[in-house]
């Protein structure tokens, strides 16, 4: 019954190469005001619905809601994804799914009526809306309106072709250009396995008040595993990256950086010590230690535990719950990043939204059904997995701002702790708000320099104090381009993290190591 | 609230598929068509929050064309879109590496199948009304609201029901069906901890029959009574303490000591257990058997995803290690026999007493609730994870415990198991008791 749970290991570098500052920086600071500049249609598909006329989508809407529901929506969605995997050095196996449908929502109050279907004929439809109503119970008639397709600027993964033109040819060249590189640029290394995963969602949403909208979401991701063997030790480590991207993502820099850092990340764990068992302060690297932000205090800004008051940050809105130089952000609109969306699953803007600033919670990640209860304007956080989900309150890319401390200066300042670099998966429990992250790689600080590495302990803490306790942060703010996925209520979703290096001056450490 | 229409007809798609991939090249296909129904009520705070229902179908196909192997799967089951697909599919595979390993099973792996079903479908399924569904979670939710109090925050009850079926085939003449329901409801209670937390706890019943549930009144009283317990939380000093895993926690550690046992695990030299068969791993009094033959288990199975007969066998025997789970592709790589890579239940051997009465015997132990985050390394066998639970001192509840960490390594954690209970947790493919461990790496404060 926790809030979250993920499972995708990710990078620390940004792979970005030598440009990563600029990038991360100019996007960062250029805000995302989707109302400026020259505006044009939003695209719509040419068959945005799979052939189902506006005639029978009226006569959905009309069934949807008939028992008295105050909205509704309809979400058309087909996704193909493909994955290809390298094992023995060779692409010897793949997997592709299609996944097609319509999922019909019906909202009345706080009460939502939810059904999907897999079949797109007019019976089976009609039949989803009938079971989505059934949340509401009594009688309206709904007139069918013209529905109108937003006007807004260029989004936030524009023109990337669709992954279906791409041949399989095209992609194994990829995978083995990974694992050769991987292979020959260490002798210790043993096994190589490499994951290569890309997705086309093709999306329609209709909702009641007349909005049409549709996006195309590619999504692409890729893995490697990497075993080294040193005497009669094993070692073993994975990396993975992903990006809203089309297949010029893998550029050869990015792909040699990738293989060079999974066998970096391995071979360096003959020489780990196990970590600490107590409490002590722990420096968080920039990038992907982000997934203290995303844990700590994420879930617990999601608006529905708020409106049921089940999470510890419920009335805590207009108040401090962290020193003055900590800022948190929650921002669909950075480029091509794998959290990012050009509107969220309700048809509303994404958004960078400040949650925290300079300390004081300043709003929670809204849905539809959270702003409306709480009075306030959405966020566009509204986010499901599938056409066979309703959107709840979900992160998008979840970052700190940069802060005054130089990070030589942050490790400095410890005497005794631990420095944590690379992380696995994540967990909080949102109402007593303990939360946890994996560390897979890290470093001992001994007398403010980094000494023995360290490998795989869990960090427990409590999301309000450990934000308390951000004692520095770091000026080298960092995007990380792992491949997140974020689990709530069972539903995945693909969301990124950024950070600045910091400093936890006290949190549970759980090593094997001795105190 | 399921669609009533009966469109897909699961044989015959099966046998369209398998045509289709050999007329477009394939030398042996396997298929399995299925279709799964589910509904959903959510009630929170005495109001309905959530009222879902759905029928989802999807067509699995593995290929194996010209030495190579790839496998698909679609939930658009229109025959001219299943057409294409399979065309497109075939067509995939030929652009792999070829791969001799990868083929169908052995047909004698597929002997002594049981005929009859193992208790996993409830005819009565298709007579569940909404008012029923609505009925258990607005109880769940209600009792534990009212057995919390003035204390309470938030409470929910949750009522959710599937009913699936399947047929799989495959291109040398294996050919099954099964239908499988599930039924489960559980109350969630949110409570104010003074110190200004808002822990929460929940209980939960299930059951492969509708009949045989729990009072959805005690459920949401246990549900309650277990948040209210944790109110003023803390954490104690790091150091080594002797645990109790509550039964229904235990199989989020044992993952990882199970994980490292799969043949590709071994393959691919990512396990720490490579060269233990026949070792002793674990102190004796630990016995894990894969049973996929329990009649209703929530792991129950008579054939595995790739055909092969379900079969009871001994993982770990009085601490030794018994076997590995072998699939037919790492089985070929690695030349060695093919027994299933797949586990059904995994039952963990129950001792005599129940969990009080060993709580009672020790004069000071963690009593472990609830696991959170953390990780296993299967390649080195090392773990950290976060918990919760209680402090329990001369056999009496001292206080709850929260934001503390348990690590170790699964290679000698085992050794220290000392006791189990004689309470076994049934609503899990994990059907183990609660587990006494001695001498165990506890970080806190």
């Amino acid at each position: 019954m926790t809030a979250n749970k993920k499972n995708i290991d990710l990078s620390r570098r940004s792979f970005l190469g030598a440009s990563a500052a600029g990038i991360a920086a100019s996007v960062f600071y250029s805000g995302c005001d989707r109302n400026s500049g020259t505006t044009q249609p939003e695209k719509v598909m040419d068959d945005s619905t799979f052939g189902v006329s506006d005639a029978v989508i009226g006569k959905i809407m009309s069934k949807a809601l008939s028992t008295g529901g105050d909205f509704a929506d309809l979400f058309f969605q087909k996704k193909r994804r493909v994955w290809l995997g390298l094992e023995d050095s060779n692409v010897n196996k793949a997997y592709t799914r299609i996944d097609m449908g319509l999922g019909v929502r019906v909202v009345k109050g706080e009460q939502t009526g939810y059904a999907f279907t897999e079949s797109l004929d007019e019976e089976s439809m009609i039949q989803a809306a009938e079971i989505a109503s059934s949340a509401a119970v009594g009688s309206f008639v709904w007139n069918p309106k013209e529905f109108k397709v937003p006007t807004t600027k260029k989004g936030f993964y524009p023109s990337t072709p669709s992954w279906e033109n791409v041949s399989i040819l095209e992609r194994k060249k990829i995978l083995d250009k990974i694992n050769e590189k991987a292979r020959s640029s260490d002798k210790r290394v043993i096994n190589i396995k490499v994951w290569f995963e890309d997705e086309d969602s093709f999306n329609t949403i209709i909702t009641s008040e007349g909005l049409k909208y549709s996006d195309h979401q590619p999504l692409t991701r890729t893995y490697v595993s990497c075993v080294a063997q040193k005497g009669s030790i094993r070692e073993s480590n994975m990396v993975n990256i992903s990006s809203r991207s089309g297949i010029d993502y893998y550029t050869d820099e990015r792909v040699s950086a990738l293989s060079g850092e999974v066998v970096k990340r391995t071979v360096k764990l003959f020489d780990a010590v196990n970590g600490p068992v107590g409490e002590f302060p722990v420096v968080m690297s920039p990038g992907s230690s982000g997934i203290l932000l995303h844990e700590a205090i994420g879930h617990g800004m999601e608006a529905d535990f708020a409106r049921n008051g089940t999470t510890i940050y419920s009335d805590k809105v207009g108040t401090r719950i962290a020193p003055e130089h900590v800022t948190i952000v929650d921002d669909g609109c950075l480029q091509n990043m794998r959290g990012s969306i050009n509107r969220d699953d309700e048809g509303l803007s994404s958004q960078r939204t400040v949650l925290v600033e300079k300390g004081i919670l300043k709003t929670f990640m809204h849905d539809r059904i959270s702003s409306s209860h709480f009075k306030v304007a959405a966020t566009g956080n509204g986010r499901r997995e599938s056409f066979r989900h309703m959107p709840i309150p979900r992160m998008r890319n979840t970052y700190m701002l940069a802060g005054p401390h130089k990070p030589d200066e942050i490790i400095k300042s410890v005497k005794n702790g631990i420095y944590a670099e690379t992380f696995t998966n994540g967990q909080v429990a949102i109402g007593a708000g303990d939360f946890t992250f994996y560390i897979k790689t890290g470093y001992l600080i001994e007398n403010g320099k980094l000494t023995s590495p360290i490998k795989d302990l869990n960090i427990i803490g409590n999301g309000p104090k450990v934000l308390d306790n951000v004692a520095m942060v770091g000026d080298d703010f960092k995007l990380d381009d792992g491949g997140w996925t974020c689990g709530k209520r069972g539903q995945g979703v693909p969301v990124g993290l950024g950070m600045p290096t910091c400093l936890v001056s006290k949190i549970t450490c759980g090593g094997t190591g001795k105190r | 609230m399921a669609n009533k229409k009966e469109k897909i007809n699961l044989s015959r798609t099966v046998d369209f598929a398998i045509e289709k991939a050999k007329k477009y090249g394939a030398d042996s296909v396997s298929v399995t068509v299925s279709k799964t129904s589910r509904n959903k009520v959510v009630c929170r705070d005495k109001k309905w929050e959530e009222i879902s229902g759905s029928t989802s179908q999807t067509l699995d196909i593995k290929i194996f064309a010209d030495g190579r192997y790839a496998s698909h799967s679609t939930s658009d089951l229109n025959e001219d879109s299943m057409n294409k697909f399979i065309k497109d599919a075939v067509a995939l595979t030929g652009f792999l590496v070829k791969d001799p390993h990868r083929k169908l099973p052995d047909k004698s792996l597929y002997s002594g199948r049981l005929k009859t079903g193992l208790d996993l479908f409830d005819s009565s399924y298709s007579s569940i009304t909404l008012d029923k569904r609505k009925e258990i979670a607005l109880k769940a939710c209600e009792s534990a609201s009212n057995e919390v109090g003035k204390s309470l925050i938030s409470a929910s009850g949750t009522y959710s029901d599937s009913f699936s079926e399947f047929v799989m085939g495959q291109s040398n003449g294996f050919s099954e069906q099964e239908k499988e329901t599930f039924f489960y409801f559980y109350a969630d209670a949110s409570v104010k901890d003074p110190k200004g937390g808002r822990p929460s706890d929940y209980e939960i019943s299930g059951s492969r029959f509708s009949g045989k549930l729990d009072s959805p009144e005690i459920i949401g009283k246990k549900a309650a009574q277990r948040a209210l317990k944790t109110i003023g939380a803390e954490k104690l000093d790091s150091g080594t303490y002797d645990i109790i895993i509550e039964n229904r926690s235990v199989g989020r550690i044992m993952g990882g000591l199970l994980g490292p046992l799969h043949a590709g695990s071994i393959y691919n030299k990512t396990s720490f257990l490579e060269d233990k068969i026949g070792k002793t791993i674990a102190s004796k009094n630990l016995t894990i058997t894969d049973d996929p033959l329990i009649a209703g288990g929530f792991g129950s199975f008579r054939f595995d995803s790739e055909g092969i007969t379900a079969r009871k066998r001994n993982l770990i025997e009085n601490g030794v290690l018994k076997t590995w789970l072998v699939d037919t592709y790492y089985g070929s790589k690695l030349g060695i026999q093919t027994n299933s890579g797949s586990t059904g239940n995994i039952v963990i051997s129950s001792g005599l007493k129940s969990v009080d009465e060993i709580l009672k015997s020790l004069k000071k132990v963690i009593y472990i609730t609830r696991f959170i985050g953390g990780n296993s390394n299967s390649t080195t066998g090392d773990f950290s994870h976060g918990i919760a639970g209680f402090l329990f001192e001369d056999g009496k509840l001292s206080k709850p415990l929260i934001e503390m960490n348990i690590s170790g390594n699964h290679s000698s954690f085992w050794t220290n198991l000392t006791d189990t209970s004689n309470d076994v947790y049934l609503l899990s493919r994990y059907r183990t008791p609660s587990l006494l461990l001695k001498n165990i790496t506890i970080a806190g404060k």
